[in-house]
């Protein structure tokens, strides 16, 4: 066995299309490739022409399962270069439609796509024969998340209400108080997922990783703030474009970001866990400590606890927001189209997504640059595999490819999203 | 007795519409308080509760192979059993009803309506013989229905 090559040709319980090769020779690894074969979308370059206030619309058809997360990047770059600021409850709502999201997509990456990973099944339907009362939980946290879209977006998924200044409706009133009981009992639900994941069984792990986040002056990061890193970055979010690039490995149709040094860094829950931690809801703050969560999370596979605790975070957050929610006068700021740019910045469940856009006196766009999370992740996701794999190469390749997919699944990655990708080959020789 | 007659498919995807316009064809005939209608897209967690703790359900869907517009009634058994999720995002039809067997909560009988369809691409048109299809597909939805009542 000191020669072979692994190939995972169809990653499954990922988003999208993608593959891994690990190569061995001589019983050391000497490659990783995540390889992304979904094909490229031009999501880039068909916004070019489109009217500003498209803009949200389109880009949300990106990603099924984070949409909101195109929406608000876009919106907020929009608003951002047009000089409009949201605030107030039109601010609230999209917190809680964000919370929403989070909710939806943690609940279902949780329950279904990483936890069988731990408890050794090969999927959630077949965990959900031993586990079902944990799998019913998560289903309903799920369709919690899913509520929360719908009453707020139109519908749970590619949800059609935000727009350039707010939304275009505001959602109905008795609606919006049915949430409340549902988010109340949903709490509890919450904080047992997270004290159930926290009990699971982690290999010992921890790579040094640049962790990047966004963060805000009073408030768990959402939406606004700047990016912030463990090793001092402290940036506003248009200096992103000068901080980190984008490159093109040929293995790969998404693209790979890196520093403009050539490091790569981890974006997503567990980043912005370690550089918000102080930012979290009272129960979600408290769970974290009563968990044992370290100061500094460096394990990879506790994203799924941190993940947990985040769910618990937004569904306190829903709560906050509904409790002091008031409808406005109008569901939207008037917006006046003039040539600008501007760049905007939201954490969606996988990681940041950074934007930019261009626009012409007519509001039409000129120029659009779209950094998802997976593409941010990826170049980390490899390090992670080529520190990760040397301990396992005694594994038989089902096996190792088990490990190598749950290493992966730790970033929860959206391959659609990144291509603008998993299938394992291990070649030992 | 309660009965769950669900059409599933995008009208925005050409004959994935089929679905959804068979629900609403037979909503407009039958008025019996035992069975709920619904409609639904690809969200495979919607799916799932709407079968969820019924007696029987009726799933209404477009397929591949046959002739264009054929329908026909296929048991659960004609599902495959292992669901494959290669992705987090389209857990689909098959994972919905295998969920809801792995939790005990899927309905005592399962009845799929089929219609062949040719064109599912985003904003396509349905072709008209699936249109046509949609109507025979209604009348046998409906045939179902009542033989799970009268039982």
């Amino acid at each position: 066995m000191k020669n072979r090559t692994l190939k995972v040709e169809m990653l499954a319980r990922v988003e999208g299309e993608g593959a891994l090769t690990l190569r061995v020779r001589d019983d050391v690894l000497e490659e990783v490739k995540l390889r992304i074969f979904e094909p490229p979308r031009f999501f880039e370059a068909f916004l070019c022409g489109r009217r500003y206030d498209e803009v949200p619309d389109i880009t949300a058809r990106i990603c099924g399962i984070c949409p909101i997360a195109y929406q608000m990047s876009s919106a907020t770059a929009m608003e951002n270069a047009l000089g409009v600021r949201v605030d107030g409850p039109l601010r609230d709502l999209r917190r809680l439609i964000y919370c929403g999201e989070w909710i939806e997509s943690h609940a279902l990456h949780i329950h279904l796509l990483h936890a069988p990973d731990f408890l050794g099944y090969e999927d959630g339907i077949r965990m959900a024969a031993d586990h079902p009362m944990e799998v019913k939980r998560g289903l309903r946290l799920k369709k919690l998340g899913n509520a929360i879209m719908t009453v707020v977006g139109g519908r749970e998924i590619h949800p059609v209400n935000i727009r350039v200044g707010g939304f275009y409706a505001l959602p109905d009133a008795s609606a919006l108080r049915g949430l409340k009981p549902e988010l109340e009992a949903a709490l509890p639900e919450a904080i047992a997922t997270a004290r159930w994941v926290a009990e699971l069984e982690f290999p010992d792990f921890e790579p040094a990783t640049e962790f990047v986040a966004m963060r805000h002056p009073d408030e768990y990061p959402l939406f606004e703030g700047r990016l912030v890193g463990n090793r001092g970055l402290d940036i506003a979010i248009p200096e992103f474009e000068t901080t980190f690039e984008e490159i093109h490995e040929q293995h790969a149709h998404a693209l790979h970001s890196r520093r403009t040094d050539g490091g790569c860094y981890q974006v997503g829950p567990v980043a912005r866990f370690n550089l918000n931690r102080d930012r979290l809801t009272p129960e979600a703050a408290r769970l974290a400590t009563e968990l044992g969560l370290p100061k500094e999370v460096r394990n990879p596979f506790h994203s799924i606890v941190v993940r947990a605790i985040e769910t618990v975070f937004a569904i306190e957050e829903a709560l906050l927001v509904l409790s002091r929610f008031e409808a406005p006068d109008r569901p939207f700021v008037p917006v006046t189209p003039h040539a600008c740019e501007g760049c905007g910045c939201s954490e969606a469940p996988r990681g940041f997504c950074w934007h930019k856009y261009r626009m012409d006196d007519s509001g039409t766009v000129t120029f659009a640059r779209i950094v998802p999370p997976t593409s941010q992740n990826q170049a980390r996701i490899e390090q992670d595999l080529r520190e990760y794999v040397p301990s396992l190469l005694d594994l038989d390749d089902d096996q190792l490819k088990w490990k190598c997919e749950q290493a992966i699944r730790n970033y929860d990655p959206c391959i659609s999203c990144a291509t603008h990708f998993l299938d394992l080959e291990v070649d030992r020789g | 007795m309660r009965v769950a007659v669900v059409g599933v498919g995008n009208p925005l995807c050409g004959d994935d519409g089929v679905g959804p316009l068979v629900a609403q064809l037979v909503r407009r005939v039958c008025e019996d308080r035992r069975v709920t209608i619904r409609l639904t897209a690809w969200e495979p967690t919607r799916l799932f509760d709407a079968i969820q703790g019924c007696d029987v359900a009726v799933l209404v869907d477009a397929c591949k192979g046959g002739r264009v517009g054929e329908v026909r009634v296929l048991d659960e058994c004609d599902v495959p059993t292992h669901a494959r999720a290669d992705s987090t995002h389209g857990l689909g039809l098959e994972w919905a009803i295998a969920m809801s067997r792995a939790l005990a909560v899927g309905p005592k009988m399962l009845r799929i309506v089929a219609v062949t369809g040719r064109r599912f691409d985003l904003g396509a048109k349905m072709t008209p013989s699936v249109r046509h299809g949609a109507i025979k597909a209604a009348e046998r939805v409906l045939e179902e229905v009542r033989a799970c009542l009268a039982d």
